[in-house]
This record gives C-alpha cells, structure tokens and sequence, in this order.
C-alpha cells in the first residue's frame, strides 16, 4: 500500500512525513527533539503538560503556539521546535511542574534538561503531576475504566468513581507502571527546593546512584 | 393554540391577533427581567392585576410582563403604551396613582418620571432619556413589548417571518450568501465570521449535523445573553431555525446554565409553543423540513462556554476542553459537523433576513458590522444592558450613556470582556468600539461586559479578582492554566500585601505571557489579559505597592491605615458606634480616635462618618 506523505518544514528542514502523523511523531522519526511528559506512545495525546510546544506557522501566516503531541502535519507547516518564544515557554512550564512536584523524577529531569538552575516559585511537594497517564492506560490498554479525574482546577485529582475501587480494577498496576510519581529522583530531594538534575548536568558523579553509572531512568527513558 | 401549516396560516395568525390587541387601547407593561424581579415587579404586577380587576378594566388594558429593556439601574420598570411614558423605580403602592391619574385621565404620574438630573427635567418618552437616546436597539427593542411567555406576542410584532421567508423565498446558500454579506461576526468573543463559519458547516458530507446555542454566560457583571434568552427566546429560536436550514441540521441544541432559571425556563416555554404550533418539529409549514431543539443545562462551569468543553458538556462528559486543531464545524457533538453560535448572534439572524444585509452593514465599522449589546456596570451612573452600533467610543458609552462618574470620584478605566478582557485607561477613550481596535490596546470584546471603574478601584485589587477568578475557574486540564494562574495569584497576593520585591513584575509579566502562548484553550490564553493590560497601562501603581508600600486607591487592606481628623471630626460618635470591632474611642463632642492594632479596616466608619473626617492612608 502507498503511503502519502506531506512537506512540512521542521527547524529550516524540508522533511516528507506521513499523512496524519503528529507533529511530535514527525519530528521524532527524524532525529529531532521534543520533550514530553504526558506523552506516551500508543496512549491518546492529551496535550495537558504542554511542555512539546511548537511554534507552528501556516503556509507563511502567523506564527502559533501549539502542542506537537496533538497537532497533525499538513502540507507545507513551517514548525519551530526551539525558537526563543518555545524555549522561554518551556522553561516556564518546567519551572511551574518542579515547583509543584520536586519530588518527581520526571519534573526534575525536564527541569534539568532546560537548564533551570533556580526555581522562582515557594515549592510544593505534590506527588501526582496530573499528567492523565494512569488513567489512559488503565482506559485505553487495560480496559479497566478504573480511574478518572475528579474536580475542577486545583481542587483537580486523579481517583476512582466515588473513591471506591470499582469491580473493573484487576489490579493490573498498569498505573502504577506509567506513572511518572512513581519514580522518586534519586534519593529524594535533600533540601526543600533544592533542584537534583545532577546524573544530567554530569558536573560530578552523583553520590545517591546505586550502580554508580548515573544509570538513573534517563538513559531508558530519553526525555 | 393554533397549529400552522403554511405561509398563509401564519399571515392569518398575525392577522387574527392584531385585530384581537386592537380591542386594548393601553397597555401597561411590567419589565420581568432578573433585576427588576429582585427590585420587587411581581409585586408590582400583582397591584396592577388587582386595581385593573377592581376597575373593570380588564377588558380594556392589557397587562404584559416583558422582558428586560435594560435600564436594570431603575427598576422596577412600568411603560405605558400607546402614549410611551415611562415610569421607572414603580412600588406597588404607586399602582393605584398610575390607574387613577395616567390610565383613567391620561395624567402623568410626576414623582415616577425619570429625572433628568443635569437639565433638572422630567422625561416622560424613554427615548428621551439619555441612556436611551445614543443606543440604537435593534435586538433589545422587541423587549419592551412581548412577553417572552406567549408566543402570539412575538408573531405579532412579525415574529418567524423571517424564518417563513428563508424558508419559502431563500436557498440554503442564499441564506449564508446574505449572512456572509451582512458582515456578522460571532458575538461569543472571538468575532468569527459567522456566514464562513456556517459556510464550512454546510460543506461537510456528513449526513447528520446539528447547531448549538451557547448560553453559558458566566462573565462576571455581564448579563447580556441572559437578558435576551430570558425576554425573547422565540427570536433566538428563528436565528437556530433559519441557521439550521443552511446548514442542513435537524437538531439543536440550546446550553443554558443552571445560574439562569428564568432562561431556561422561558426557553423551555417558548419550544414547546413553538412545537404546538408547528414551527418546530416534523414538516414545518409544510416545507418538509423537519427541526427540534432540545435545552441542556450546564452545571454552571464556566470553561463551559468554550465551544469544545460546551460540547463535551452537552455528550455528558467532563466539561473540558479539547485541541482545536479539528474545528467543530467538522467533527463536534458526537462527532458530527456541529454549528456554535452565541445567543446574540442567533438573534441577529433574523433581522438580517428581514431586513437584508445591506441594511445590516450599513450599521458599524469596516470590518465589524451591527449592533453589539454591553452590560454597562460599575461606577457610573446609569447601569444596564445598552445596545450600540459597532464604533462608538468608550467615551460615548460612558459618559453620554452611561452618564459618567458616580461619586464624584474620576473614572479612571475601563474592563471590556469580562474576566478575559483588558483594562482600558481613561486615556484610550477615544478608542471606537469593535472587535480589532480592542484587541489592539490589550482587551477584547469578549461577550460584552464593560466594567466602569474609578479611582476608588485599585488596579492591582482588580487583577487579583480575575486571576483568582479564573483560577477558581479552570478546569485544571492544562498544566499554565492549572499551575500558571495559581502562581500568578500568589505574586499578586503578595503584591497587595505588601511583600512583593523587585523581581515580582517581571516575574508576573513572563508566566503571564507564557500562559498566553501555551494555553490550551481560550480561557487560558486570555486569562493574562487582565493583568497584562493593568501592568501595561497602571504600572506606577503596582511600583507603588512594592516600593513605598502603599495602595494609592486605598483598597488593599494590609498596606493602608485609618485615621480621624481631629480637626474635622465632630464627636458624633456614629463611627464608634458602627465599628465592629470597637476600635474607636472618643468622649461625645470630642474628636474621636482609630485604634490601629484592633481596626479590622472594613471602611463602616468611613461610610458612616458625615463630617468626612476618616481618612484613609
């Protein structure tokens, strides 16, 4: 079967890529880098961590900020993947997700990985990032339908109808296996608001890897 | 009820009630918007009710309870037709001087005119008076003279002619042909072509479409679309009909929030006559065109009157929105192609079919055509629902409708479009109103709310409220929203309190723009505006807040003081009297004294004091 495919450019590259592939797909085909969190291959983008934000313009129009995970490429988008405008986005949205849960592995990474030294905001200690991953994996894969969320702006979490396991939950742990909460950095954040992100920035070995070859999740999980 | 099945029988109809009102040689009709309710008219209704009984004056004079006609600011509200006086502020005590003086001896009623307060004259022709005479009412006009419940009023005043006109006269690209023409833009905010919208609508193969009505309203102080579903639903029902026979949907949809009782429940009554009488339903008129609209209730979200979240709503899911990038018009409700549109844009259909869009946009600017309906509150002197051509200045609106400042204090900026819009200066209101200019210094139309402030009003204050607004108010699913607007709330909680630092502005103004970018939906991306434009137009003032530690307006309770006079305090004694705190001492006849560590700084003595002797620092 022929596949079809469009033109877009993605960071002054001219690449053919298949029709109805994301942005994010695209780009990853290609070598090219764009971090996510709430992303996961063969689960639903959800466009909620909006940290693989691209700068995207329409056949020359205006320049528009959307997520590479939900955005489908069509015939001639010019995308930008590390313009200026995308980098101070990310760092920002880095910056909110470490303030708000330092304790996760994986906003700890993306904070590292933009480059944030200092962290602007007072800390929380929150362990779910509200990421949806536990939810599409348990609805999607699992069929379990276990899981949803419950309330509205920061009241917003992840739990079961009425809080009470449902006849549907086997007790896959297939939540518990996607979600980045369950990861703690390291050994854990020291100070309150101490940012680790050290197996990343390889200044020096970090003394808290178990194997000693800053093994960490990063090298499994490139984010 | 009569059933029509062709042209001829709704010509027939209207006939039929008009000779039936020429038998009334007045009528009085009581404003039954939600204001005037809370101002006592059912009260007011219930005494004319009684005295035209004890009169035997029934037969004679109608009694109708309409909708809104705007003039919130004095109700209740009592016109007498034909010889439109207008008497406003009405008690229930004032019927018996109404019936005896102006319906039995054609007598004005002085003390109920409205007072000029300027020219010190009475007016008795609401077109006279100055709230009214700049306004060109094109929706609202039909307000004053139906109620909302009985769908003969509306036939009457040539109600459903355009939709019997569409129907018969009209192919479904004619229509979007003359709606494209007359230059209507979405009135929900973001001012979408809606011929092009309906256009791409009608374009899409699927068998199966639908329209939805979005009356999900939730601005605060914005109250436009309530006043027009709640007083004339059946004008909101043609637009939908003659909407739906372009686009080629059967079903509608109307979305009302839960906060709206009187909407939903005049919208409710005005489907099911619209039923019984044939114009909705299997075979209208004998076209074979079939149409129904159904009314969902929202919750009273208000990321719910996002098209996307609205729909989600309506499927029974989580009212939450999704990427965009698939517009509605392709794939919305359950998939289908799906046609949004805005109360007001609804109701602006139908006089665009009568009256032709030429007609239409020879009213407004080059690129924004018609009327567009504001909720004018605040601190001027006339509030209300006013209805202005596109283009008129803020200035005209303020001042020359509005009737300008109310406590002698200047006005000092303007709100426009609710929590997502921006603050206007004083400076910048020579600026015509349409959708371009707005957007351009910071705001937006939005759906039509304009907040008059003073210099009672603190800028900061105002950019908290909204933050804090719209963080109550998102629905969490995207990370800037969810997280960038409870920060922004912190720094700005902060800055009010007097422990903000150099570093706060520009932190405040990057996570604002940044929320802007990266937001999902449209609550997200405008939920900056408020503070970007305060930080743009009113920075000395947060500077204030952070330097010198003062709230120049005198709001912001933890950075100001009160203190008495001595030289001007009497020794009254009415503020020790009234503060809850018993913070002030002070002998009779002598000047009184605020202590500072137990004042809770509520203002009651400030208010209370008729010396003018509580200052404020």
């Amino acid at each position: 079967m022929e596949r079809k495919t469009v033109n877009v450019t993605i960071d002054g590259r001219s690449l053919d890529v298949e029709e109805g592939s994301t942005i994010l797909l695209a780009a990853r085909q290609f070598g090219i880098h764009i971090p996510t969190v709430c992303y996961m291959e063969n689960l639903t983008p959800y466009g909620g961590c909006r940290i693989c934000v691209v700068e995207i313009s329409n056949n020359g129009g205006k320049p528009f900020i959307d997520t590479s995970c939900t955005h489908e490429v069509r015939e001639g988008l010019n995308i930008q993947t590390q313009s200026p405008r995308i980098i101070r986005a990310r760092k920002m949205l880095a910056e909110l997700l470490v303030a708000s849960a330092p304790n996760v592995k994986m906003a700890q990474d993306i904070a590292a990985r933009m480059g944030l030294l200092k962290v602007r905001f007072p800390m929380e200690d929150n362990r779910c990032i509200l990421c949806g991953l536990c939810i599409r994996m348990c609805y999607e894969q699992m069929d379990g339908k276990a899981l949803g969320f419950v309330g509205r702006g920061m009241g917003r979490k992840i739990s079961m109808p009425f809080e009470v396991r449902p006849e549907t939950c086997r007790l896959c742990r297939g939540c518990d296996y996607v979600c980045p909460g369950m990861i703690v950095p390291c050994q854990g954040v020291k100070e309150p608001g101490e940012l680790c992100g050290r197996c990343v920035r390889l200044e020096e070995m970090p003394t808290c890897c178990p194997t000693g070859t800053f093994g960490c999740f990063c090298e499994q999980n490139p984010l | 009820m009569r059933r029509v099945n062709s042209v001829k029988d709704l010509e027939k109809w209207k006939n039929d009630i008009l000779s039936k009102q020429k038998h009334h040689e007045m009528i009085v009709s009581v404003c039954g918007g939600t204001g005037c309710q809370a101002y006592g008219c059912q009260k007011v209704k219930s005494a004319f009710q009684k005295e035209l009984t004890q009169h035997a004056m029934r037969e004679r004079v109608a009694l109708k309870v309409t909708g809104c006609p705007g003039f919130c600011e004095k109700g209740p509200l009592v016109t007498i037709y034909p010889q439109y006086i207008f008497y406003q502020k009405v008690k229930p005590e004032d019927v018996p001087g109404i019936i005896s003086e102006t319906i039995q001896n054609g007598r004005k009623v002085e003390h109920l005119l409205f007072e000029d307060s300027e020219a010190h004259r009475k007016i008795t022709s609401f077109q006279e008076i100055p709230f009214y005479r700049s306004q060109v009412r094109l929706l609202l006009s039909r307000n004053d003279l139906i109620d909302p419940t009985r769908i003969e009023d509306y036939i009457a005043v040539g109600g459903y002619q355009s939709w019997a006109k569409a129907l018969f006269q009209m192919k479904p690209t004619e229509i979007i042909e003359e709606i494209k023409a007359s230059g209507l833009r979405g009135r929900g905010g973001a001012g979408y072509p809606t011929g092009k919208k309906w256009e791409d609508c009608k374009n899409e193969p699927s068998g199966t479409k639908y329209v939805i009505c979005n009356c999900d309203e939730g601005d605060p102080g914005a109250f436009m679309d309530r006043a027009l579903m709640e007083g004339n639903p059946h004008s909101v029902l043609e637009g939908m009909l003659i909407g739906a026979y372009a686009i080629g949907a059967n079903e509608g949809f109307i979305y009302v929030r839960h906060e709206y009782p009187l909407a939903h429940k005049n919208a409710e009554i005005a489907i099911q006559q619209a039923r019984k009488a044939g114009l909705l339903g299997k075979n209208i008129l004998g076209s074979g065109f079939d149409f129904d609209v159904e009314i969902t209730k929202g919750g009273g979200a208000f990321v719910c009157g996002e098209s996307t979240a609205l729909i989600a709503s309506i499927e029974g899911r989580v009212g939450e929105p999704r990427s965009k990038q698939i517009r509605t018009v392709k794939q919305g409700l359950w998939g289908k192609p799906t046609n949004l549109n805005n109360v007001e844009t609804w109701a602006n259909v139908p006089l665009i079919i009568e009256k032709g869009s030429k007609w239409f946009s020879s009213i407004g600017t080059e690129k924004s055509k018609g009327t567009k309906i504001f909720s004018l509150v605040g601190q001027v002197k006339n509030t209300g629902l006013v209805e202005v051509p596109m283009g008129i200045t803020l200035k005209e609106i303020i001042f020359d409708i509005g009737g300008g400042q109310q406590n002698g204090k200047r006005i000092k900026a303007v709100q426009t479009g609710g929590p997502s819009g921006g603050c206007i200066p004083a400076s910048l209101f020579d600026l015509p109103v349409d959708f371009e200019s707005l957007s351009q210094v910071g705001s937006m139309m939005g759906s039509g709310g304009m907040i008059v402030m003073d210099e009672g009003t603190c800028m900061v204050d105002v950019a908290k409220y909204f933050v804090h607004f719209l963080q109550e108010e998102s629905c969490g699913k995207c990370l800037p929203c969810r997280e960038g607007l409870k920060r922004m709330g912190e720094i700005l909680d902060n800055i009010a309190e007097g422990k903000g630092n150099e570093e706060s502005l520009s932190l405040l103004e990057e996570l604002a723009e940044v929320v802007a970018d990266t937001s999902l939906c449209g609550l997200g991306k405008t939920a900056s505006n408020p503070v970007l434009s305060a930080l743009r137009y009113f920075k000395p003032e947060f500077e204030a807040h952070i330097h010198q530690k003062k709230c120049p307006a005198g709001v912001c309770t933890p950075l100001i003081k009160y203190s008495i006079s001595e030289t001007d305090c009497t020794g009254c004694g009415a503020c020790a009297k009234i503060c809850p705190t018993q913070a002030i001492k002070g002998e009779k006849k002598q000047s009184h004294l605020i202590l500072a560590e137990i004042c809770s700084k509520c203002g009651s003595c400030k208010d209370v004091c008729k010396a003018n002797a509580v200052m404020v620092q």
